[in-house]
């Protein structure tokens, strides 16, 4: 009620150039609204980009150590968002996305210990994490989702497949790739950082760099899955996790689209895992372990399995617990992290996130109902 | 080694690996195929069997009491997680699955924390047999007797006891069994019962030949979980012949190849199994 | 609209939209089809009735290709399709609506709409199209509702819309009546009428005989799995083996 009083007392140019840049800002945005994901209005994005103005200034604040966790926790939430999206919006049970976290690392450290000296850079290591999950979980879905079997099993063998990575790596302690030495269960270590050559722009990563190349990419998977979902392919996966026969007999190649889902998901955990071993120089089995598989199953259950926004949420106050937690030994943390899983699954079983989001619409439209009322009695 | 040996102690080996194939998935098949729902604590339960047996053996009990009590202490167990959570979550099948998922990882960090890193063995009892330059471990062949005897068992329970009657109602048709009379909800929970009781069973039996830490579970897991699928969802005939089939084709990849080759010889063959039967080996059967 | 009330205009052409030759398709031991001749002119709109069991649900299903049958070969525009999967069928103008409600229960009435219709119809074209869709089935102004908040009736014709948004050519509707009122039934009716204006063939399971008068040109009897009797709506309602197999049930309608 001031605001709108101040603007017609004072000259209306101010005003209206502050809504013209409300709409610039809102028509932005558009495109990543929609009714497929959580967080469509002008607040919401306020607060998304004054959150996000924080976490450009915090390696100011913190030191290196924090800053460190605080990066892991990214890496962390992008492994969320490919689970949120495979297992989430498109109903495919995936419980191996933390294969294409392993196997992506793997795939990066072998290549990186490599090449990295030889042509002098660990992009050609960076495609390759990124493309060998693709690729194998490409194929494994072919068996899959051309052999129609049910949800049920494809949550099963994905888990299978990924205990298996587990077993087939604990028994690599002789075995080497060119100078890599996977190290069996001890795992591979001295992996080179990420080194950044394209084009005109290159730089080492130091911790801070780091965090900004990982902010960055965690803000653009974020902002480019919310613009997928809200287009073409994200009413595709939605149909699909609805119902498959259905969608079929719309004209949709479900088989195809399904693998062809399952392996784009493999491709974003695969550049998760690069991230990781780049940040941490080093890569064991117990990532393919079923504790580690439990885990963007957890945070994605917890923080809301259909909400992108939920699940990256839920992944990084998740850790941060977590790593919290881990000062008692890793024990409790998992105990913990069990308990909140089961009570969410008894209680909230979409997740907290869309919890709260309901109650918060229906606050706010009470409060606005209420509102009205008083103003008509007045 | 002649052919004739080879050819015996390939036999001796695929038996001992169906043996143990049969015993870890019996439980999981039971619970699969009357309720639907795979138990992924499954593992534990089998740990809980094990430990609980390990501990009954160590404090003076003979091992076939000991197991046992291994097999009672799961069902206990299995009663519980029933009521606390399971019986929350009928129809929701992956809920069910993510949240017995959660019950595995307690299980798993409570056993770390209580018991630490190895927890002490029971010795492989009855020696070994040979045969020329071969030899096995008796008992490993005995479990596959021992296998034999449990799938008639079950098979008796459900062809000639009123639960066993309800159960096969229930899993023919749910809404069918309501209407008439039958208490599903009751079936389901002795189903349960009954499966984590065989599993703890067949982790008392398995003691022995394994070393108890706190992942025993997720390492008897993945064969518990393929011979399921390979299996299907007909109990007793199905996972039967699954298990033989596959202890006929892990024998002589862990022979050539290791327990490693032994594992991949496995998911291979399940892989490519439900390319052309999605529905295991039941479906070729019925 | 065309009044098509008791009237019987015969096919429009006499080519073949659709046919099946010697189609069996066996479950175990039950032979739910049994080597079926079918002819379905363009144009038409057919309805497929018959006692309970008598297999025009499974018809309908190996015509889509929900079911693979055992035995025969299904023609569709003079090709070979017994072998395509549902999804070829389904682009190359077969839609198929389930007996059972089928619409997504999590959407939205317009996004239920856009799955089929985003797949057929250009990004700058789609919201007219569904706007056009809506207006058909008149549930304009239920558009941003969950599909939950329609009555049955609506869902019904939502999910007519749905299958008129891959913009078909042979339309099959399995029982699109069921669960309905008088009322609401005679609405599907003038629906269904409409839809022959767009030049759409149309297969129907019906078993309201009401319905069945009022819509269309031809009736086909299935029994026990096989083709029992062909012909117009009189002919078929004064049938004595008909009568026979509906056990005394009146065809004649009440």
């Amino acid at each position: 009620m001031d605001e709108s009083e101040h603007a017609t007392e004072e000259s209306s140019n101010p005003h209206h150039w502050f809504s013209h840049l409300l709409d610039r800002f809102d028509e932005f945005h558009a495109r990543f609204e929609g009714p497929n994901t959580i967080g469509n209005n002008r607040t919401f994005w306020a607060v998304f980009w004054g959150i996000f103005a924080i976490l450009l200034v915090y390696p100011m604040i913190v030191n290196t150590f924090v800053l460190k966790t605080n990066t892991s926790f990214f890496i962390w939430v992008i492994l969320a968002l490919s689970l949120s999206i495979v297992w989430g919006y498109s109903g495919i049970f995936n419980f191996g996305q933390m294969a294409t976290f392993g196997l992506g690392g793997y795939a990066y450290g072998v290549v990186a210990i490599n090449l990295t000296e030889m042509i002098g850079g660990t992009v050609l290591a960076l495609l390759i994490g990124v493309v060998l999950p693709a690729v194998v979980m490409a194929a494994l879905g072919y068996f899959m989702f051309y052999g129609q079997v049910s949800g049920l099993y494809v949550a099963i063998i994905t888990l299978v497949v990924t205990l298996m990575f587990n077993l087939l790596l604990t028994r690599t302690s002789g075995t080497t790739i060119g100078d890599a030495q996977l190290g069996g269960l001890n795992g591979m270590s001295g992996i080179p950082t990420l080194e950044l050559d394209v084009v005109a722009f290159s730089f080492d990563l130091t911790p801070v760099s780091e965090y900004y190349l990982v902010l960055a990419l965690m803000i653009a998977v974020y902002l480019g899955l919310r613009y997928t979902v809200n287009s073409y392919y994200g009413y595709v996966m939605i149909a699909i996790r609805e119902d498959e026969r259905r969608t079929q007999m719309f004209g949709y190649d479900i088989r195809k689209l399904k693998t062809a889902l399952f392996s784009a998901g493999a491709a974003l955990g695969g550049l998760a895992g690069v991230l990781y071993v780049s940040w941490s120089g080093f890569i064991d089995p117990t990532m393919f372990g079923l504790v580690s598989a439990s885990l963007p199953i957890i945070w994605v259950t917890v923080g809301g399995r259909g909400t992108l926004l939920g699940s990256g949420i839920a992944a990084y106050l998740l850790q941060y617990t977590s790593n919290e937690l881990g000062a008692m030994g890793t024990g409790y943390s998992f105990i913990f992290l069990g308990i909140l899983f089961i009570l969410v699954i008894l209680f909230f079983p979409s997740g907290i996130v869309p919890a709260l989001r309901d109650r918060w619409v229906a606050w706010s439209t009470t409060r606005k109902q209420s509102g009205s009322v008083q103003e008509g009695n007045s | 080694m002649s052919l004739i040996e080879s050819l015996f102690g390939f036999l001796i080996l695929a038996l001992s690996h169906f043996g143990k194939l049969a015993l870890i998935a019996l439980g999981l098949a039971v619970i699969f195929g009357i309720m639907g729902i795979i138990n992924f604590a499954h593992g534990e339960f089998i740990l809980v069997g094990a430990y609980t047996t390990a501990m009954g053996y160590h404090a003076g009990f003979p091992l076939l009491l000991a197991i046992f009590v291994g097999g009672l202490a799961a069902g206990i167990f299995g009663l519980i997680v029933e009521r606390l959570i399971i019986q929350h979550l009928y129809d929701r099948l992956i809920e069910t699955l993510v949240a017995t998922w959660g019950v595995s990882l307690i299980v798993i960090q409570l056993v770390r924390i209580q018991f630490g890193g190895t927890f002490a063995g029971i010795h492989t009892p009855l020696g070994s047999i040979q045969y020329g330059a071969f030899s096995a471990s008796t008992y490993r062949i005995a479990l596959a007797g021992a296998a034999i005897v449990l799938f008639a068992s079950t098979y008796a329970i459900f062809m000639y006891t009123r639960y066993g009657l309800h159960s096969r109602a229930a899993m023919q048709n749910k809404e069918m069994a309501q209407c008439l009379g039958i208490p599903t909800k009751r079936v389901y929970m002795k189903t349960f019962f009954f499966g984590s009781v065989l599993s703890g069973i067949a982790g008392g039996l398995i003691a022995p030949t394994v070393s108890l830490t706190p992942d025993m579970g997720t390492n008897v897991l993945v064969e518990a979980f393929v011979t399921v699928i390979v299996g299907g969802a007909n109990v007793i005939v199905g996972t039967s012949l699954a298990a033989l089939s596959l202890g006929i084709i892990q024998a002589p990849a862990s022979m050539l190849f290791g327990t490693l080759g032994g594992y991949l010889a496995l998911l291979i063959t399940t892989v490519l199994l439900i390319r052309v039967l999605p529905e295991g080996l039941t479906g070729v059967v019925e | 609209m065309r009044s098509k009330q008791g009237t019987n205009d015969g096919p429009k052409t006499n080519e073949a939209l659709l046919s099946a030759s010697g189609l069996t398709k066996r479950f175990g031991g039950l032979t739910a089809v049994n080597d079926v001749d079918f002819r379905l002119p363009k144009g038409q709109i057919r309805c497929l009735i018959g006692p309970n069991g008598a297999g025009k649900s499974t018809f309908l299903k190996l015509l889509t290709g929900f079911h693979t049958p055992t035995d025969g070969t299904i023609y569709y525009k003079g090709e070979d399709i017994t072998s395509s999967h549902p999804h070829i069928r389904a682009k190359s103008g077969i839609s198929f609506k389930f007996q059972k409600l089928s619409t997504y229960q999590d959407l939205t009435v317009e996004q239920n709409l856009r799955i089929p219709t985003q797949l057929y119809t250009d990004g700058d074209q789609l919201d007219e199209h569904i706007d056009e869709l809506l207006e058909l089935v008149e549930l304009t102004d239920k558009r941003s509702m969950p599909v939950t908040n329609l009555s049955h009736g609506e869902q019904q014709w939502l999910e007519i819309a749905m299958t008129m948004g891959v913009e078909p050519e042979l339309l099959l509707l399995d029982e699109p009546t069921a669960g309905m009122t008088i009322d609401e039934t005679e609405k599907t009716a003038g629906l269904v009428r409409d839809l022959i204006d767009e030049d759409v063939t149309v297969l129907i399971v019906e078993h309201d005989i009401n319905f069945v008068r009022g819509i269309s040109d031809m009736v086909t009897v299935m029994h026990n799995g096989q083709i029992f009797a062909e012909g117009s709506v009189e002919e078929i309602v004064t049938h004595e083996g008909v009568k026979k197999i509906y056990l005394g049930k009146s065809v004649e309608g009440d």
